[in-house]
């Protein structure tokens, strides 16, 4: 017997990498033969999965600490996608260095060291690094009109030729009381903004869209109190293009 | 406020090294701590590959470090590209460790499965990219089902010879399910060379996001800002929809999830 409905197909990929951590959901596919066995299957594919040959790597393209550094931030370029979906050095790199950045304590430092340099990209680039920045920018502006109009090709601004990123105003690394409402400067050619809040593994809590500078968390989204969570704001300046400000906490006051 | 990040450079960029390394260490000594702590579990391998760690960076006037700083216009983060760099090094110490460690290679290991023990237990490879490295060497060509009973021979012997086996991230031995049939086998390595193929023919992208959720265990969030998709949702989505298409390509050709 069902206990409540049968989750998503997508839930269930989700569950196959990684246990239930909701005890509802947890005892509903325990009840539920339905998903039990899809369950087991998407399991059975992803171990399959691990075993599978793959396309025989190009070793001459293989990425760099820079790179792979650039794409754990947001910055893959289309040709990357196809190398690293082939070659398991490189994925296990990138994987390797996303986790460890998305561990509670590498995050919290990371947040610690990158707040502290709110210009960083003007400090590197200087005046002659903007004429490039800037020439790079045109090539990314041609690569893209020859480029499928799909999801597929979305991709980021590279970290350091990002136009100007969303200014968050506030909570910023302050503890807070429910209803929390997250507000940012206006982003120049921003469109739309797409708000995201995690937990401290970098899973998504809560996201929305909206074409204004401040969003409320809803009281339906489950905060803890004394638990720090982490939001950020990306801002549409283009056609697939975002702009995303850094991570920054707050902590829900109790 | 000046950063002090800044004023790392700054003596680095004014020659003065020394007080540029301090500076660094100073601001970044925590970050490399945590960055480690995420590959090595036990306090003194954490000390010993700290050592290591800042041993490298400050060679040759900090060259390493000067990757960076002297880059027209660097691509990453400085702290994401620091994680970047300290997992290399962690990892290159592990290997060394693990190479000196060595007694000998069990004498009763096959010619593959001492190229298996070289990739894994030395040089610290995962069982896909051990498998990857034979394809691409063997001058007979392995199938993945060869390759996961010599894989699987390989560590029982290691262990049962008491040799040194180790694993930067825990690796576990492949699962052994006991003894099946040949014609199990046979099926079961048809089908996950077929899932191979079936892959290949997934968009790069979505390839990616599947191999990097499911295989690497990665979170949503962290896949979408990789594979450059604007929320989780589009993974969990992409997915979803990557993973329905091999199930049923693997039904469309006979084969069931229990072949596997």
């Amino acid at each position: 017997m069902q206990l409540s409905p049968c989750p998503s197909h997508a839930t269930l990929a989700r569950l196959a990498a990684r246990p239930a951590s909701d005890r509802a959901l947890a005892a509903h596919i325990a009840g539920c033969a339905a998903c039990t066995q899809a369950l087991a299957e998407l399991r059975v594919l992803g171990a399959a999965m691990s075993r599978a040959p793959l396309a025989e790597p190009q070793t001459t393209d293989c990425l760099d600490e820079m790179a792979v550094a650039r794409i754990v931030d947001g910055g893959i370029r289309p040709a990357e996608i196809a190398h690293a979906a082939g070659c398991a050095g490189c994925r296990s790199r990138i994987a390797d260095v996303a986790a460890a950045g998305s561990t509670k304590s590498v995050a919290a430092e990371v947040e610690r060291i990158e707040s502290s340099r709110p210009d960083w990209r003007r400090r590197f680039l200087g005046t002659a690094g903007l004429a490039a920045a800037a020439t790079l920018i045109f090539v990314f502006a041609q690569q893209s009109s020859g480029d499928r109009a799909s999801e597929v090709d979305t991709y980021r601004d590279p970290a350091a030729m990002a136009p100007v990123v969303p200014a968050l105003i506030s909570p910023l690394d302050a503890v807070v009381m429910r209803p929390v409402a997250l507000r940012w400067q206006s982003t120049p050619d921003a469109t739309q903004y797409h708000v995201t809040v995690f937990d401290a593994e970098g899973s998504i809590v809560w996201d929305s869209e909206t074409a204004d500078t401040t969003l409320t968390i809803p009281g339906t989204v489950p905060l803890v109190h004394g638990t720090t969570y982490w939001w950020r704001v990306e801002a549409r300046v283009g056609f697939d293009r975002w702009s995303r400000s850094d991570v920054t906490p707050f902590t829900i006051g109790r | 406020m000046e950063s002090r990040l800044d004023r790392w450079l700054e003596e680095l960029r004014g020659g003065r090294t020394d007080a540029a390394w301090d500076l660094f260490i100073d601001r970044h000594r925590r970050l490399i701590f945590s960055a480690i702590r995420h590959y090595a579990s036990e306090p003194d391998d954490v000390m010993d590959v700290f050592a290591h760690v800042c041993e490298a960076l400050h060679q040759d006037d900090l060259a390493r470090l000067r990757r960076y700083t002297d880059a027209p216009s660097p691509e990453a983060r400085f702290s994401t590209w620091l994680v970047a760099v300290v997992r290399n090094l962690t990892v290159d110490w592990f290997r060394h460790r693990d190479g000196r460690r060595r007694q000998s290679v069990p004498a009763a290991l096959s010619p593959l499965q001492r190229r298996i023990f070289q990739h894994v237990f030395v040089d610290g490879d995962s069982h896909e990219e051990c498998f990857q490295r034979l394809r691409l060497s063997e001058a007979e060509p392995i199938s993945s089902h060869q390759f996961s009973e010599a894989l699987t021979d390989t560590y029982r012997l290691v262990h049962a010879a008491g040799a040194e086996a180790g694993s930067l991230r825990g690796r576990a031995a492949p699962d052994t399910a006991g003894p099946v049939s040949p014609e199990q086998d046979s099926l079961a390595a048809a089908a996950v060379e077929h899932i191979g193929t079936l892959l290949a023919m997934l968009e790069p992208a979505d390839r990616l996001a599947i191999q990097l959720f499911v295989v690497d265990e990665l979170s949503a969030a962290d896949v979408a800002r990789i594979v450059g998709w604007p929320s989780a949702k589009m993974v969990y989505n992409r997915v979803s929809r990557g993973l329905a298409t091999l199930r049923r390509e693997l039904r469309r050709s006979g084969i069931e999830p229990g072949d596997l």
